[in-house]
């Protein structure tokens, strides 16, 4: 197994990033594998215990997220909102998307699930409308509870469950009355299995397992695969007809599987968990700190920050709708405002208070994601545009260069004296970043930022900064060539169709849907969902149907 | 009592108004500490905090006054310190240490200069990555995992409490790492953090028969648990994985051996007045949003470090840290007198925008005109703060005849020293609490060069390696192996903070 969690996909992207950017990699960020790290000196007992080689390797046992462990108790009860709220937050390590494989339970995890297990299920057998829609015959008939455990129970650990467990469970659930000495020895009966069932590793984790690698390469059995899609695309249990589908051996080749992707990819939640990774790989929680100095920026409406969410998962949307991709996230024409935003946009509000609606730039004023008002005021100061980090979002967001941290001290350097002082924006940043240490990296940031300068702070529409024409133009390396471009509709258009693009974009799917980061043994596959050009819903497709996503990874047996 | 009943924990609307806190709370939280405790093992535990700040300090007016010597109440007066005073005689004041690995980037690493106040405070490791996370674990889970109740391989982790919000950008909401690149959020809503606490016994103050039903119950439940894991592990797994699976089920086992903990009295009988005063000042709010503003910041972090002195009383865990969020953050302080218009961050560098550095006011960066005084008060009401959990801790005897404060260490330490600088020399540390008599009282010790507060003689990682040995575990090294880039860094304690008899 790779050893290391490095970047040789990075590789694939970011060694053209390197040769375009001038940026010197030897200080990159982002990428643990730094290497056999000395160890304390023998004769020294340490408190602090040996740095591990590797943070992250391949697991055949995931943990669900705090977000699936409640959908999936919604799903299996229809009680139990909010249950994961107080649950201890997950160890950050760094990975950038909430989908990590690398979930752990601690003794204080552990103890929490417990709680959890035990107030859902009093608060099922209490609900008369949960209750009566899970259980459909009479529970104090044995017959009924059998069948209900063997019913809950695949639904549960979703796959169906072994003779031995049906048998365990029964007779945990013949205990109710002794244990729990409630009204309804029926209902204590499902309450007991409900704790037991919940509190399971069958069900917290998500097992990826083939029966025998040596005869079948490791692929998934139709089970696993069901619940991979599921927990995919729908962040929870498998619904009805996927799981028919693996209890008839119907997952067994690609076109099966896409056929049943296509289907899911048609339900109001996996147009969620579409959102959800737009949100994290554009980094929508940006838009918190949107706070334009209302002194300068009048028509800035109050909650500027919650307005553009709400714009941009419309957008989102709408591409998705429209059958696009990436080229379609950073080019089309058009944006979405309420009353509030359309001024910002120089448009009069067309729909009642309230209302959101959709602007057309007939005349390509605007294009694409990047263009809109919250970009742009998410990567703004309070009273001026903020065109380093408009820049630094295409290089390391859109484009995957490895941008590292400005050097020491850089932050804090004054800019040079000159006799004339700066006039704009552009200028300032100019002769701030034109130092040597900073002009390597900057080169490409800036670049990319100053596109967007006919942009104010506030995401308006702008010619002049300080009665000083705006320029707009300038020169990107992009798929290894020097590329001019006048404006930000030919930078944006010069992103949009580079391969460098989308392989970055594809890059970050394909870690959100393995929950890890990517190495070596990934770039054929990365290669395949960057060429041709992809519509978001078909990326996912290829993604979830790919071979390689229902094969386990090889891993070192023990 | 029906069986419904037992099982419900306190209701959140019940908590909020602090009327059932009363009620159930109370059994619960004087019931917290495990029989053994009590028992076999040793009388009173030691125990290990933390107090941790963000953003440095007003540096001029934060130290006692004059040089090495007794601490008498005098030399607090008129400092951040003063609310202290009464404490004088428990507190040590190590002077001269820096922080190692150093900041300004001087043995490299990742992350900026509040990046790494952040990660190498408790860790003295190195940052890495985007993310800015430490590359080893911090001294509240070293110390857990040798300190804590439990057995090796299973036990607790430290009680991790905050106020304010860890998540943003960077590691800048965390101080502690249960391992390289682990970054562990602390619960910054008292309601989750009240659960924690009584989850342990939710059985309590139920009848016996009940009672008995519940962890018959509870038993029969773990078993199955147990045999679903059995049947697991019987999988062909890798390394990794097993531990994976291990680790949680020491966590099931954990619930298994405190299963039969019910109905147990807090070791020290201050615990009970504790809860009462806590039930009834319960007003914080498990709200998020409220948890995550800055209406309520002053009320939470009151409750949070009353759970953290009831955590340490009750003996629920050794190892306790509470910590002000956030490095480059922070609140507006609008409370206790104070009416800032610009949060914590700014105020430390005394600048009206949160990236300005030095004293330039181009790009915006005008001067906050008084800002230095809006610092001390800032400085002020942490200790203030400080001053409360010692008053807690004080207040409890254990069966010693000691109160818990002396069997613990507290330590107090913030994310630098001069914030404006963003200066990792000369670093604001308490110890309060002789740890059992192992610390020195009422003095501040020079650690560095006695005339020169700002030296690089004392690094702060030998300061955690004392500490490690103040809770009796054997160390001769703490943080980031030699050779890896810490220049500064040495191995061994400083035995000038120990008291007299366990001085070499």
């Amino acid at each position: 197994m790779p050893r290391r969690a490095s970047s040789s996909v990075g590789a694939l992207v970011l060694v053209v990033g390197s040769a375009a950017s001038g940026c010197d990699l030897s200080t990159s960020s982002g990428s643990y594998s730094s290497g056999p790290t000395p160890a304390p000196p023998p004769t020294a007992p340490s408190a602090t215990p040996p740095v591990p080689a590797e943070l992250v390797g391949p697991t055949r046992f995931v943990r669900l997220s705090h977000r699936q462990y409640e959908n999936t108790v919604r799903d299996l009860l229809g009680v139990g909102e909010g249950i994961s709220q107080g649950f201890a937050p997950d160890a950050s390590n760094g990975f950038r998307f909430d989908t990590s494989d690398d979930l752990r339970v601690d003794a204080r995890l552990g103890p929490q699930y417990r709680t959890a297990a035990e107030s859902v299920a009093a608060m099922f057998i209490e609900s008369e409308e949960a209750f009566e829609r899970a259980v459909e015959c009479d529970i104090s008939e044995p017959a009924c509870a059998a069948e209900w455990i063997d019913a809950f129970g695949a639904r549960a650990f979703r796959r169906p469950l072994e003779p031995l467990e049906q048998e365990r469970f029964v007779d945990l659930f013949t205990r109710g009355a002794e244990l729990l000495a409630g009204a309804d020895a029926g209902r204590d009966g499902v309450r007991l299995v409900v704790e037991a069932m919940l509190q399971s590793p069958q069900f917290l984790y998500r097992a990826e397992l083939s029966t025998d690698a040596s005869k079948d390469g490791g692929r998934l059995d139709a089970y696993a695969v069901a619940s991979k899609l599921s927990y995919f695309i729908y962040d929870s249990l498998p619904d009805a007809a996927l799981f028919a589908a693996a209890a008839s051996s119907r997952l067994t080749d690609s076109e099966q599987i896409a056929t049943q992707v296509r289907r899911m990819l048609s339900q109001p939640r996996a147009r969620q968990k579409l959102l959800d990774f737009h949100a994290q790989a554009l980094d929508f929680a940006r838009f918190a700190r949107i706070s334009p100095d209302p002194t300068v920026y009048p028509e800035a409406p109050d909650d500027l920050g919650g307005r553009a969410r709400v714009a941009a998962e419309r957008y989102v949307a709408a591409v998705i709708d429209a059958q696009g991709g990436l080229r379609e996230l950073l080019t089309a024409p058009y944006a979405y405002a309420d009353e509030a935003l359309a001024p910002l946009y120089g448009v009069t509000p067309e729909a009642p208070d309230g209302d959101w609606f959709r602007i057309d730039f007939a005349s390509g004023e605007r294009r694409g994601y990047l263009m809109q008002v919250g970009f742009l005021s998410a990567n703004a100061h309070a009273r001026k545009t903020d065109p380093i980090h408009r820049g630094l979002f295409v290089a390391r967001e859109l484009l995957c260069r490895n941008i590292p941290e400005p050097p020491p001290g850089a932050t804090e350097t004054p800019p040079p004296e000159t006799d004339q002082p700066p006039r704009t924006t552009r200028e300032e940043t100019e002769l701030l970043t034109g130092q040597p240490a900073c002009s390597g990296c900057h080169r490409v940031i800036n670049a990319a930022g100053f596109a967007f300068e006919g942009f104010d702070a506030a995401g308006r529409a702008r010619d002049l900064e300080n009665d000083v024409p705006v320029d707009t133009s300038g020169e990107l390396e992009i798929d290894g060539e020097l590329r001019a471009f006048s404006g930000p509709n030919e930078l944006v258009e010069l992103v949009a169709n580079s391969r460098e693009a989308r392989a970055c974009y594809a890059s970050h799917w394909l870690q959100f849907a393995l929950g890890r980061r990517l190495s070596g043994a990934d770039e054929p596959w990365l290669a395949r969902l960057a060429e041709p050009e992809l519509a978001i819903e078909e990326l996912v497709l290829h993604i979830a149907s790919a071979p390689e996503f229902v094969t386990r990874a090889p891993l070192e047996m023990q | 009592m029906s069986p419904r009943s037992t099982v419900r924990t306190v209701s959140r609307r019940r908590f909020l108004r602090g009327v059932g806190g009363v009620a159930l709370g109370l059994p619960f939280l004087e019931s917290l500490a495990p029989r053994s405790a009590r028992g076999s093992e040793q009388l009173a535990p030691k125990r290990f905090g933390v107090f941790f700040c963000c953003n440095g300090v007003n540096a001029a007016r934060w130290f006692p006054t004059g040089s090495a010597g007794e601490l008498t109440p005098a030399r607090l007066t008129g400092t951040a310190n003063e609310p202290l005073i009464p404490y004088a005689d428990k507190l040590l004041f190590p002077r001269g240490v820096h922080m190692s690995p150093r900041g300004y980037n001087r043995d490299g690493g990742q992350a900026d200069d509040h990046g790494k106040g952040m990660a190498h405070k408790l860790t003295a490791q190195f940052a890495e990555g985007e993310g800015w996370l430490a590359k080893g674990p911090s001294i509240d889970y070293v110390l857990a995992e040798r300190i804590n109740p439990g057995v090796d391989g299973a036990r607790r982790p430290p009680l991790n409490l905050m106020v304010g919000d860890y998540r943003g950008e960077h590691g800048l909401g965390y101080i502690s790492y249960s391992g390289r690149g682990r970054a562990v959020a602390a619960i910054n809503n008292p309601w989750h953090a009240y659960s924690e606490l009584i989850g342990a016994n939710p059985a309590a103050g139920t009848s016996t028969e009940a009672e008995d039903r519940i962890l018959r119950r509870r038993q029969s439940v773990i078993d199955i648990v147990n045999e679903q894991f059995e049947d697991l592990k019987r999988q062909r797994m890798s390394g990794d994985d097993r531990r994976k699976l291990e680790a949680h089920l020491s966590s099931v086992r954990d619930i298994e051996r405190r299963i039969g903990e019910t109905g147990l009295s807090c070791a020290s009988p201050g615990a009970g007045d504790a809860a009462r005063e806590y039930a009834s000042s319960g007003v914080a709010s498990a709200d998020e949003a409220r948890v995550l503003g800055e209406e309520a910041y002053a009320d939470i972090a009151d409750i949070q470090l009353d759970l953290f002195a009831l955590s340490l009383a009750c003996d629920y865990t050794r190892v306790a840290t509470m910590h002000f969020g956030r490095g480059a953050g922070g609140p507006t302080f609008k409370w206790s007198g104070m009416n800032h218009e610009y949060n914590h961050h700014k105020l430390s560098h005394g600048k009206v925008r949160d990236n300005c550095f030095g004293d330039g006011t181009a790009n915006g960066c005008a001067d906050v005109p008084g800002y230095a005084d809006m610092l001390f008060d800032i400085d002020r009401w942490h200790q203030e703060r400080f001053a409360r959990l010692l008053g807690k801790l004080a207040a409890y005897v254990e069966a010693d005849g000691r109160s818990v404060l002396d069997n613990s260490v507290i330590l107090y330490t913030n994310e630098l020293s001069d914030g404006k600088a963003h200066s990792y020399t000369n670093l604001p540390y308490i110890l309060a609490g002789s740890a059992g008599g192992y610390f020195a009282q009422g003095q501040v010790v020079a650690l560095g060069e006695p005339a020169n507060p700002f030296s690089e003689r004392a690094p702060h990682n030998r300061l955690l390696n004392t500490l490690v040995n103040a809770m009796g575990v054997e160390s001769d090294w703490f943080g980031a192996p030699e050779g890896t880039g810490g220049q500064t860094m040495q191995g061994g304690i400083y035995e000038s903070l120990l008291s007299p008899s366990f001085q070499g």
